[in-house]
């Protein structure tokens, strides 16, 4: 005589392999992390340090990874520069072909020195610039972003609005994704690799 | 009687859980991200309020930093905004998390590098003119 299956077991069992269904696709399949933009990065020098220049749309074959901020943010631009040093270090070799380049939109009180001087506390392979207010128009509209000094009763205080997303720029000088403050640096690592691999494919191919 | 043994053990577990050694009121998890001297950072932390009674905190201090702040970074259609947050409740029986890219002490004018590794002190000032010490770590 066969034993007969224990229908409450199979209920159970049923209900977990739904669960395990319903799961699959948020904890398995690589979700998209960022925002896609696909625009021209601006063809214009920003002011980088000692006279140098930083230039989105000619990034010398390098992917860039850029955001906009100013030094004296004690909050979100420490925040994300400190998950660029983790990014940074899951690149591995890869981060070879990356620079990252953190923007001052705080022309009243930042000089690209001290911009670079910021960004380098957190890596010493991190880039500071600024931007100056005549040119802000033409850098953040392609990024969708936008800054302005908020007005505060307390003048001690340095108060700029801007926004706080991650931007990676491709070696072709395309903006290709955004990425909300606070993305895990895995996620943003795993885009940095396929945008460096389709670099090395339009590279091979000549194109 | 078999299921003495487990039983046992579990009171054992919420005896030691709740052996009143902790504070009611108390701030866990306190850090400070690293610094340059003249520089400005932020300070986290969680502030438990386990007791009957709201807490209201009204300052901060750092013997660290030549200004220290209560602020909070307002975030709307991706855009960061810093404000000062002179006054904050923490109603009987909730935490208050200090956070990145939330709730932040910010610490201007950094009077003397803090590397990782660290300590340095934080001073939550209250309403009632008490005061809750922590030491921060420092770490990025």
């Amino acid at each position: 005589m066969r034993t007969p299956i224990p229908r409450p077991g199979l209920a159970l069992a049923a209900l977990l392999l739904a669960a395990a269904a319903a799961l699959a696709p948020v904890g398995c399949a690589p979700q998209k992390a960022g925002f896609a933009m696909d625009t021209d990065a601006p063809d214009v020098a920003i002011r980088g340090p000692h006279g140098t220049s930083v230039d989105f749309a000619h990034p010398d074959g390098r992917v860039s990874v850029v955001t906009f901020g100013y030094t004296s943010c004690p909050d979100v631009c420490p925040t994300t520069l400190a998950d660029w040093k983790r990014l940074r270090k899951r690149l591995g070799a890869g981060a070879d072909h990356v620079r990252f380049v953190f923007v001052s939109v705080d022309y009243r009180n930042d000089t690209p020195e001290v911009a670079d001087a910021f960004a380098k506390n957190f890596d010493p392979s991190f880039t500071g610039a600024l931007l100056d207010s005549a040119l802000y128009g033409e850098v953040l509209q392609p990024f969708k972003a936008a800054a302005s000094y908020e007005s505060t009763p307390d003048s001690s205080m340095t108060a700029v609005s801007h926004t706080d997303y991650t931007y990676l720029v491709d070696e072709r000088g395309r903006i290709a994704t955004a990425y909300q403050f606070a993305t895990k640096p895995d996620a943003i690592a795993r885009d940095v690799r396929v945008l460096l691999a389709a670099g090395r494919e339009r590279a091979s191919r000549g194109s | 009687m078999r299921l003495r043994g487990p039983i046992l053990a579990a009171a054992l577990v919420f005896a030691l859980a709740g052996c009143g050694t902790k504070p009611a009121v108390r701030i866990e998890n306190a850090w400070v991200r690293p610094v340059s001297a003249g520089g400005t950072t932020a300070g986290y932390l969680t502030l438990v309020n386990d007791s009957p009674d709201s807490l209201v905190l009204v300052g901060v201090e750092a013997p660290a930093a030549g200004m220290a702040m209560m602020h909070e970074t307002v975030r709307e259609g991706g855009r960061a905004t810093m404000r000062e947050a002179p006054r904050l409740v923490v109603a009987p029986h909730t935490r208050l998390r200090f956070a990145p890219g939330g709730a932040h002490l910010m610490l201007s004018n950094a009077l003397v590098e803090l590397a990782e590794g660290d300590t340095t002190g934080i001073t939550l000032r209250l309403a009632d003119g008490g005061t809750l010490h922590a030491t921060a770590k420092v770490r990025p």
